[in-house]
């Protein structure tokens, strides 16, 4: 492109070309008036000339092409989710969530223990035949099946489509 | 170009990346990027379109993290703006020759290109040439922010909330830049014959 040294500036522009680009109107105009006209005035549109096609040229592969931007992005969202279930996981701790459950653990573990210890085998097989007696009728119906199948479909496609909107798997 | 075609075309490249739903992308925003710079840049055309090609490579690198809370164009002039930023920066570190020639050491407000695109033929052009000349020697009289917030509402005729998205400031502080922006130049535009 040619480049040439400007003839005149601003302030040693003469009168006649200031007068082709002033409004003598103007004595009155507010600050934004006067600013809305100066820029009408200068309004400029900028051609193409060829400018989309250097960008396409220049475009680098967009393999791996993840913004330092985006991949701030993402580690501020593990960091936030590592955070998150540390304060839940805290606010357990604080709270005694995990002595309480030691404890019930504890007393659930000894409950067994002692009725392993009395435990009628006898028993245990007159249920097991009844219980097989009744499948049948435990069993679920096929529409019953249908439901908890489009149950289990429809939260498994939520995950996976939420998983992969977190991470960009 | 609505804004349901851009949708598509942002979604085409995030999804396929098809350079050439990037192209009809770059061809509608280009001049507000262009034009956006060379103001930014005080009318070097050549820096400015540098800075723009710069701006496009890093919109297409960043394209999936656009998350339509903006509009694509002022999503576009934020990344204008930072690279603009980057590129002062490291020319105020690494003064060019011809910085040092014409004794601007980075620290005063920018000067005006001695040299602008000057088309050979035409008074038109020429014409042209000086009022492009007048409107960047007016903004040069302003401080960087307040230049920006005055290009960005006067040139592109962004609203307050997204000159704030694109200058990364709260509202309220765009307000008072662009309010002491626009008595400065309006009162500079009277000094020099503006105002009748």
């Amino acid at each position: 492109v040619a480049r040439r040294t400007l003839p005149a500036t601003f302030e040693t522009m003469d009168t006649m070309d200031k007068n082709k680009i002033k409004n003598p109107d103007r004595a009155l105009l507010s600050d934004d008036e006067l600013l809305d006209a100066f820029f009408n005035e200068h309004k400029e549109t900028i051609a193409d000339n060829g400018f989309c096609e250097r960008v396409l040229q220049g475009l680098p592969e967009r393999e791996n092409v993840e913004s330092v931007e985006s991949q701030q992005l993402r580690r501020w969202r593990i960091g936030l989710n590592l955070f998150g279930v540390a304060a839940v996981v805290g606010l357990l701790v604080y709270f005694g969530f995990f002595s309480q459950l030691w404890d019930f653990q504890q007393g659930v573990a000894a409950h067994f223990i002692s009725q392993a210890m009395n435990f009628d085998f006898n028993s245990l097989l007159v249920k097991l035949m009844l219980m097989l007696h009744r499948l049948p009728e435990l069993l679920p119906s096929p529409t019953q099946i249908v439901t908890i199948a489009v149950a289990i479909l429809v939260l498994t496609t939520a995950t996976v489509k939420q998983l992969v909107d977190t991470y960009k798997l | 170009m609505t804004r349901l075609t851009e949708i598509s075309l942002i979604a085409q490249v995030v999804a396929t990346g098809s350079e050439r739903a990037f192209g009809q992308l770059v061809q509608a925003h280009q001049e507000a990027v262009r034009r956006f710079l060379r103001r930014l840049t005080t009318g070097d055309a050549m820096r400015a379109d540098d800075l723009a090609q710069e701006t496009f490579i890093r919109a297409w690198q960043g394209l999936s993290s656009f998350r339509q809370l903006s509009g694509f164009e002022t999503w576009l002039l934020r990344i204008a703006y930072r690279v603009f930023l980057d590129d002062d920066r490291r020319e105020k570190a690494h003064p060019t020759y011809d910085a040092v020639a014409s004794g601007d050491n980075g620290e005063k407000g920018p000067t005006i290109n001695k040299f602008i695109d000057m088309p050979a033929e035409g008074m038109g052009e020429t014409d042209r040439g000086l009022l492009r000349h007048d409107l960047d020697q007016a903004l040069a009289t302003l401080g960087e922010t307040e230049r920006t917030c005055v290009i960005l509402q006067c040139v592109e005729g962004q609203s307050i909330k997204e000159i704030a998205t694109i200058v990364g400031m709260n509202e309220n502080t765009i307000k008072s830049h662009l309010l002491r922006g626009k008595k400065n130049l309006a009162s500079y535009l009277r000094n020099n014959g503006y105002n009748g």
